[in-house]
């Protein structure tokens, strides 16, 4: 079962690229490639990640080790995932801050530590130090995971679903979190949601998923104002928006990724589907406007190769 | 027939005591203040909308207009009767008319059961079918009237999709031809593009069955969509009220304002312009005094920490409890 289908796209220095996509879309599969972070039964059958002139793909487990959570952070949308319920959260944050500076005295990794805090908005950063994960609130937890996942001063951070389970307000706050410190650090984005709106917010570009396959990718008020894959445009009519009482749902169901239809793998519930939509996969193209479509509705226009 | 109240709760409370005793300690028990004093009504045929975040209590107000958990205090009539006082056959009436469909489509649907077990069940118990040919005719006009096909009938929960386990949740509670049902975030854990489909369908049943539906939801731009009427809630009190387009589109109370500004909408031009609420929603043990929102409120003035603010009508359908609507 193929849960990533040749997916190719690329990552800007100090930008974010948002991957937007349903269940079985395989994005978050993707987002937890970039680290090799696939566990058994699953794994990563081809391709190359490059990242900073270096294909992750092909260093050691010692040496992929050593990329995770220093050049390359992730957060995910549980911080219990990332937070030891049995040791205190400063602990947990010093012996990070410890091991990205091995030199670094006991009196300033503390000092270090509660300066995260601050950074991250949590107020009374002393008393938080000492508190055990599940004393706190979800977004203290998540503002937590933001610090463990940026005093490396990563070169790309990867968010996986970051603000899913929270408040909407306390989402708006996390989102702003991220965009300061980001803009602060020059890290890069990877964002994985299926939420538009958070993408319309954070993102300069968004990839649409489906299937396993990138369907679409381009600047993000391009993906909003002309979206091209049929795909891209049933979604966004499906999103609620106040004031039109009627949602204009997608017929059908995504596809078993077990059994995917032939051909372009949305083709069963596409309006605009034609014969050759069921014979051949579409490849991702590039348009003349530097946006990229797999769809037959959308030939060739330049035999530029594919990025 | 829209301005008929079918529903009325008036100056509902609950409060759930904390499961550690302090009894030895001769204070109080602690408990979680769920709700305090919430009065609305629900008029016959209309979606009204029920949003706020964590806490804030939407969910135990649902559950006590069913009658599914009972108010520490005030009141709930269903068409004039108070239902607190229901007992025996009565009570039985009005559960065939008031009916539910959860949040979660893996939890609602009993896993050993076969669909047609499932969605007969109610009627079932409220004799409105009987006997075996009964109950699967009953079943699978039901499902076939929410989209789903006879060959489903004799399948167990575990091999459907989430959007299919709510259309069978949303089949079960039609089964003993409800006037109300109480929407528990129906759509919360299904894709975008599932949602569309199950809000279409409910509001289809809702055109041609004549329904009444509280929608309750933490997405604000879909019960901005789907309702008529609306009312946010905050940390067990009710803040706003009004019809969707005056709650949503012209906000008055500042927490509805901040849901607002927070929510975050597809469109890449409409970035966030406005402050930012700080903090997050305080406990519900020990609420804060005066108006519970006044710990996050920009606009926070002396009296909101003494004084708990009332309802002020900004128009006739249109109600906030703030301070600054009294001045």
């Amino acid at each position: 079962m193929k849960a990533v289908d040749g997916v190719n796209f690329t990552v800007k220095r100090a930008s974010a690229l948002g991957i937007v996509g349903e269940t079985g879309s395989g994005k978050t599969v993707t987002a937890l490639s970039v680290l090799r972070l696939i566990q058994e039964p699953g794994k990563i059958v081809g391709g190359t990640v490059n990242f900073e002139g270096r294909d992750l793909m092909s260093l050691s487990e010692q040496e992929i080790r050593e990329v995770r959570g220093r050049e390359i952070s992730m957060i995910f949308q549980d911080p219990n995932t990332s937070l030891n319920p049995a040791f205190r959260v400063g602990d947990q944050i010093s012996e990070l801050i410890a091991r990205f500076n091995k030199e670094i005295r006991t009196g300033d990794v503390n000092r270090e530590a509660a300066s995260w805090l601050q950074a991250v908005g949590i107020p009374d950063e002393k008393r938080r130090l000492a508190s055990y994960p599940h004393e706190l609130s979800g977004g203290t937890k998540q503002r937590i995971m933001i610090a463990m996942a940026l005093l490396s001063k990563p070169k790309l951070l990867i968010a996986d679903e970051p603000t899913t389970s929270l408040d909407v307000t306390v989402q708006a706050q996390i989102l702003a979190l991220i965009q300061k410190l980001k803009a602060e650090i020059g890290t890069s984005l990877l964002l994985i949601t299926h939420n538009l709106g958070v993408v319309a917010e954070m993102c300069d570009e968004v990839a649409i998923m489906y299937a396993g396959k990138i369907v679409e990718q381009s600047p993000v008020h391009d993906i909003f104002t002309h979206p091209k894959h049929p795909y891209t445009k049933m979604l966004l009519e499906a999103v609620p928006k106040p004031g039109r009482k009627r949602l204009i749902p997608i017929p059908g169901t995504v596809p078993n990724l077990i059994n995917t239809p032939p051909g372009c793998a949305f083709h069963p519930r596409c309006p605009r589907a034609m014969d050759v939509c069921s014979k051949q996969v579409p490849s991702l193209t590039k348009m003349g406007d530097g946006s990229f479509v797999a769809c037959h509705l959308y030939p060739d226009e330049e035999n530029a190769p594919k990025v | 027939m829209r301005s008929v109240p079918l529903i009325e709760v008036d100056g509902v409370t609950k409060h759930f005591p904390l499961r550690k005793s302090f009894a030895f300690l001769s204070r109080e028990k602690p408990m979680v203040h769920a709700i305090d004093g919430v009065s609305l009504q629900i008029l016959r045929g209309e979606t009204f909308g029920l949003v706020g975040e964590s806490g804030c209590g939407k969910t135990t107000l649902g559950r006590i207009m069913l009658r599914l958990i009972d108010p520490s205090a005030g009141n709930v009539s269903f068409e004039g009767v108070n239902v607190l006082s229901l007992k025996g056959p009565e009570l039985k009436k009005f559960r065939k008319r008031a009916q539910i469909v959860f949040q979660n489509p893996f939890g609602s649907l009993d896993p050993r059961m076969k669909i047609r077990d499932i969605v007969g069940y109610p009627a079932k118990l409220h004799g409105i079918a009987n006997s075996p040919e009964e109950i699967t005719e009953l079943a699978l006009k039901l499902l076939k009237r929410v989209g789903l096909e006879e060959e489903h009938l004799s399948r167990l929960p575990h091999e459907f999709s989430g959007g299919q386990r709510q259309r069978i949740a949303v089949a079960r509670a039609l089964s003993v031809d409800p006037d109300f049902i109480l929407l528990d975030e129906p759509t919360s854990s299904l894709d975008v593009s599932v949602q569309a489909q199950i809000i279409n369908l409910l509001q289809d049943l809702q055109h041609e069955l004549e329904l009444t539906y509280v929608f309750i939801s933490h997405n604000l731009s879909l019960v901005a969509s789907v309702s008529d009427r609306a009312a946010v809630m905050y940390l067990g009190k009710l803040v706003e009220i009004g019809r969707t387009d005056e709650v949503f589109g012209t906000p008055t109370h500042p927490y509805t304002k901040a849901l607002m500004a927070a929510n975050p909408i597809p469109d890449p031009e409409a970035k966030h312009s406005i402050e930012l609420v700080k903090g997050e929603v305080p406990s519900a043990i020990s609420p804060p005094s005066g108006c519970r929102y006044r710990t996050r409120c920009p606009f926070v003035m002396d009296i909101c920490s003494k004084v708990e603010p009332t309802f002020h009508a900004v128009s006739d359908t249109h109600f906030s409890a703030c301070h600054l609507e009294n001045k």
